[in-house]
């Protein structure tokens, strides 16, 4: 037997059924096939698979949603939390514990500094009271600091019909 | 400015804006308004009594001053704009005018009269702390001595 397109060779057969031979490579291997049981076997055999592809192939493409398609694509594709654009959802978002701290350290700045200012446990260390002026009816008068909260006491003695010694001190 | 940044900046408003508006309103009220305490005591040797009001001052006055008893007599309050006087009588035909001038620093600054059948018989000025107080303190009443706790807030 000649080696090449009369001779049994699967290869050939499979080239023989998708068309890829000469014109005068498909005239020889039409006789062989005349006389050659076995590759009209494997030629049938390739061409019941073809179909059965072929088939398969139709009934997948007839039947195929593009929506589960691009949803199964982008199940494969990580994906961040996506940020709610509305609503209570976009309040949520906003309000999470990243968004608050700065505004949180201001209030809490402005608190402190309020108190500060304003607390009633604030103790002074200058005295309570600066004495600009000073007029009286006295013969003697005293300015006077408590020694613990510095409150400034003004002592005076008044002239008419009150002279004397202050006993109390 | 995206829409995220723009809920940022107004969630930051919206914090502050409480801070903002009690620190104002603080302010506005604190020069509008001066609250003023003053409390009429009469200390004496006479007996050893101390009342329950006055222990705070008390406390103080007792490393300074020989007297063993602190009476309160009465306390006022007065609720004073700046330039406005407020008057309080005292025991002994005495009356005690309280004028707010102004408002420095943290120290509102008055004007203290103490008037005696109708004749001045003191007058000072002072710039006194935000919740201070002053004592004026001297003339002579029943057997003992009368003193004024002066307080001012705003």
């Amino acid at each position: 037997m000649k080696a090449g397109v009369g001779s049994c060779n699967p290869d050939l057969v499979m080239r023989y059924m998708d068309q890829e031979l000469s014109a005068q490579e498909r005239a020889e291997m039409d006789r062989h096939l005349e006389s050659c049981t076995r590759c009209r076997e494997v030629l049938q055999e390739g061409q019941r698979l073809c179909a059965a592809f072929q088939k398969s192939m139709d009934h997948a493409v007839g039947t195929a949603s593009l929506d589960r398609i691009e949803h199964a694509v982008l199940a494969r594709i990580p994906t961040q939390a996506p940020k709610q654009t509305n609503g209570a959802g976009a309040l949520v978002g906003a309000l999470s514990w990243k968004n608050a701290i700065v505004p949180a350290a201001a209030l809490a700045v402005g608190v402190v500094l309020f108190f500060s200012f304003f607390s009633p446990f604030h103790k002074p260390l200058e005295p309570s009271a600066i004495i600009n002026s000073f007029t009286a009816e006295t013969s003697s008068v005293m300015i006077l600091e408590t020694p613990e909260t510095h409150r400034t006491i003004l002592w005076f003695e008044e002239k008419q019909g009150q002279g004397g010694e202050n006993d109390g001190i | 400015m995206t829409a995220y940044n723009k809920r940022r900046v107004w969630l930051c408003s919206i914090c502050l804006t409480p801070f903002v508006v009690v620190v104002l309103l603080a302010t506005a009220w604190a020069e509008s308004n001066i609250q003023v305490n003053v409390k009429t005591v009469l200390a004496s040797q006479d007996e050893a009594y101390i009342d329950p009001a006055l222990s705070a001052v008390v406390k103080e006055l007792e490393s300074l001053f020989r007297y063993s008893s602190y009476r309160l007599l009465s306390e006022d309050r007065l609720n004073l704009a700046l330039k406005k006087t407020g008057s309080v009588n005292l025991p002994g035909e005495r009356v005690l005018m309280i004028t707010p001038t102004g408002i420095q620093a943290d120290r509102v600054e008055m004007k203290l009269v103490i008037l005696r059948k109708n004749s001045q018989v003191f007058e000072t000025v002072i710039q006194l702390l935000n919740r201070g107080s002053i004592i004026v303190g001297g003339p002579k009443h029943q057997n003992g001595s009368l003193l004024f706790s002066i307080s001012a807030s705003y």
